[in-house]
């Protein structure tokens, strides 16, 4: 026995006395005895002072006691803070597609000739009928929301959030996060006065390239979430929201059943995911390894539950157990040796892990369907010829106004000038530039799943033995088990669009000299979303050779041009005890739509 | 007041009774399992958490099984028991364990070799010319005791930290006396090496 050994049991007091008065004999004859049984000492001392420990945190101190207090019933001890739970609460929202108008952008002329009574009676009716077609146009957006180019101004922007929690899906765990249910949406008689006595919670210190959110506070039932917008900072026509301007409209009254249908097509919640799991062994040896003079029968082990899988090879550590060899250390991918000599309580057991991977996924989100639109279109033309040409000049003002189904309307405003060419009665062409102004609606949809890896200690194990045979058993295993909660987030919000349109059209008499005139136009825009499209056949009609009545059926078809939506995606660590992700998916937009409609126009020649 | 009769009156309802149990046991319990759980901090915080848990649970026990209930007979011995387990079954679950401590037959041979490594790594992260702070030395014995292999840190940590009779700490650990002395042994003489410098100036 060393001198080490003798002083390692004199400490602890286990030498007899004629060991220790051997033990007293060496330390005096030996200066370096001496000096290692100081050091021992000194050692056991440091080993033994309660400095040497450590402390739990006050978190962790605290943490438990507040376990200890909500689940275990344990009273008071002391302060111990106990944590509150985020509360999730669903909130109605306004609810709808994304709308457009159909633009309108022709002009028409109708060049008939005229007679002295004819002009005479033009002139008394043009002092009252070109205020009266101005008054119209603009009268239509002012009674929409008081704008003359019938985009929402900054007083009449506004975005909605609503969110609704799907709750945890994992019994047992996370007990705190209730499960809500969907509050009702906004009721019919939501007025505007009943609206404007709610608070405005705004976010803050949104930067500029991000749409101000706002979300209704509703009291004890409704509660919004705020949001930033996260499209893309490029759609630069977005402009922030300021809080002194935030009005609720009636637009949003009607809103209801589509904010339910928005909501009802929220995806599925993950399904539970319970601690079981299966455990599959190879019944032969994958493969022996020689340590030492021994050989071990690595066995292949496969572990399943609903959040991991495991592939891993084990060594048989019963048979290695019994047998005199070499220890080894666990590493990864291959067993190696530890020393050359082997302790016989050294059980060992040795796993090579191959691969951990979370086979779950949630649901994507799905695509909110374009609901189909119509659009119906008010429009005013000034025709005027130009002296001894064939060729006329045409002014022109329209306001429309789209929507799906069932829904609210937007308007649009367009102005537009262009020149025409050919002679009455005959074939003509035209070329029309416009400038277009619309209230875009967009809906975004935001799905948050969070995940908190927990552990739960007892847990149901299946086993699937060499021969097949399954049975299942609980281990006081901890094992990791996964609780996730969804979180859906439907936004709606507004903002203004201005867009340049160009078009040709082409028109003839369908019987030269007589009332009825058809034709075709073809007109392109180019905004700051969507490239657009239309195509019309008007159908027209005379009233004498003053006015024209038409009538302009016909379909547009838009796509988006801007950047798509941005998707952000969190990975869970899988070497973490509880972690969290976040998935998060923007959208979706309309990307591209088919919309059909009629626009009724009364024409106005001048000579 | 002893660590019985502390349970005893927090099983008959004396919630302070608990408190003033895991106040004398909460360092040395995370000592432990932050001993043997080294390379998985948060876990052994959780498993800390998770075995005063099952101390208040003994009372839900308790009143459960009425007479039928098995009495703890040392708390301290039950509390280093059960946190041996958790971390055991944490490492074996986490696949990066071997080592199960549970025959015992004796350390009958031993290659100091193993050893150097942990004085190597030692004199590697702290130097060898740091001068004594005794503050710090607490520090640095608990920072060597972690480099130590894990049969060798737990009796280590068990027998000389926390000062358990070898009846206790083979109890918990299931190794033989004669094995929980050899390593108890191992464990000081590398740490004594380890630490020689500062032991000395001491």
């Amino acid at each position: 026995m060393d001198i080490e050994q003798l002083i390692s049991q004199y400490l602890d007091g286990e030498l007899s006395s004629e060991e220790e008065g051997e033990f007293h004999h060496k330390l005096s004859g030996s200066p370096e005895a001496r000096a290692l049984f100081r050091e021992h000492l000194a050692l056991q001392s440091v080993a033994r002072d309660e400095r040497v420990l450590h402390r739990p945190t006050e978190s962790m101190h605290n943490a438990l006691f507040a376990q200890l207090q909500e689940e275990e019933g344990m009273s008071p001890v002391g302060a111990m803070p106990i944590l509150d739970e985020q509360e999730s609460v669903a909130m109605p929202s306004p609810a709808l597609t994304s709308l457009r108008a159909f633009p309108d952008p022709s002009g028409d002329r109708f060049p008939v000739a005229s007679t002295g009574d004819e002009r005479r009676r033009r002139r008394r009716l043009m002092p009252i009928l070109v205020p009266l077609m101005l008054l119209c146009i603009a009268g239509g957006a002012w009674l929409y929301n008081g704008n003359f180019f019938g985009g929402n101004s900054s007083s009449k922007r506004f975005a909605y959030s609503s969110a609704e929690s799907t709750g945890d899906n994992v019994p047992g765990l996370s007990s705190n996060r209730e499960r809500t249910s969907p509050a009702n949406a906004f009721a019919s008689d939501d007025s505007v006065s009943a609206l404007e006595n709610n608070a405005f919670a705004m976010n803050e210190n949104v930067e500029s390239s991000y749409l101000y959110s706002e979300s209704i506070n509703r009291g004890m039932t409704d509660r919004g979430t705020t949001e930033r917008d996260a499209r893309s900072s490029s759609q630069s026509s977005r402009r922030r929201l300021e809080p002194e301007d935030m009005t609720i409209t009636a637009v949003i009254r009607q809103d209801a059943p589509t904010a339910q249908d928005v909501l009802n097509s929220a995806p599925p919640s993950p399904a539970p995911r319970p601690a079981t799991f299966t455990r599959t062994r190879s019944n032969t040896p994958v493969r022996n390894q020689l340590i030492g003079n021994n050989t071990i029968s690595v066995l292949s082990l496969r572990e399943n539950d609903d959040n991991w899988t495991t592939e891993a090879e084990v060594a048989d550590d019963l048979s290695f157990a019994n047998t005199e060899g070499y220890p080894v250390e666990w590493n990864e991918g291959e067993l190696s040796e530890m020393g050359d000599e082997w302790n016989s309580d050294d059980v060992v057991a040795v796993t090579t892990l191959s691969e951990r991977s979370e086979s779950q996924s949630d649901a994507p989100l799905d695509v909110i369907p374009h609901k189909p639109m119509f659009f119906v279109g008010l429009e005013s033309s000034i025709i005027s010829r130009l002296n001894r040409s064939q060729a006329s000049l045409s002014i022109s003002g329209a306001q429309s106004f789209s929507g799906p189904s069932g829904n609210d309307l937007l308007p649009e405003t367009r102005l537009s000038l262009g020149v025409e060419l050919g002679s009455q009665g005959a074939h003509r062409f035209f070329a029309t530039i416009a400038i277009m102004s619309y209230t875009e609606r967009d809906v975004t949809r935001t799905q948050t799943t969070s995940r908190v890896v927990d552990q739960v200690i007892d847990t149901t194990v299946v086993i699937v033995d060499a021969s097949g045979g399954v049975s299942r058993t609980t281990e006081s295993v901890p094992r990791d088990r996964v609780s996730v909660s969804t979180s859906t987030t439907v936004r709606y919000s507004e903002h203004h669009v201005l867009e340049f349109w160009g078009g040709v059209g082409y028109r003839f008499s369908i019987k030269p000299g007589e009332a009825w005139h058809t034709g075709l136009e073809v007109v392109g825009g180019v905004g700051t979303d969507y490239l657009h499209a239309s195509f019309t056949i008007p159908v027209s009609y005379a009233l004498g050779n003053t006015f024209r009545l038409e009538f302009k059926p016909g379909l547009h078809y838009r796509t988006l041009h801007s950047s798509s939506e941005p998707v952000t995606t969190g990975t869970l660590n899988p070497s973490a005890t509880s972690s969290s992700i976040e998935e998060r998916v923007v959208g979706p937009y309309n990307k591209q739509s088919l919309d059909g409609g009629v626009g009724i126009g009364l024409i106005l020649f001048l000579d | 007041m002893s660590d019985e009769a502390l349970f005893e009156s927090f099983l008959d309802g004396d919630d302070r009774s608990y408190t003033k149990l895991y106040e004398r046991y909460d360092g040395k319990i995370l000592t432990y399992q932050r001993t043997i759980l080294r390379d998985h901090p948060e876990a052994a915080d959780d498993m800390f958490q998770e075995a005063f848990l099952r101390l208040f649970r003994e009372r839900k026990r308790h009143r459960e099984e009425g007479a039928n209930y098995k009495p703890i007979q040392s708390v301290r011995s039950w509390l280093f028991r059960v946190a041996h387990n958790l971390a055991i079954s944490y490492l074996r679950q986490r696949k990066k364990t071997i080592t199960f401590s549970k025959t015992g037959e004796g350390d009958h041979v031993w290659d100091e070799r193993l050893m150097a490594p942990v004085e190597e790594s030692f004199a590697e992260l702290y130097g060898e010319s740091d001068p004594l702070q005794d503050e710090e030395l607490y520090g640095k014995l608990l920072a060597c005791v972690e480099m130590l292999p894990m049969s060798l840190r737990e009796i280590y940590v068990l027998k000389e930290v926390n000062n358990l009779p070898y009846e206790e700490v083979t109890r918990i650990t299931g190794v033989t006396y004669e094995a929980a002395r050899m390593r108890l042994s191992r464990a000081r003489k590398t740490l004594r090496k380890a630490l020689s410098q500062y032991l000395r100036q001491e």
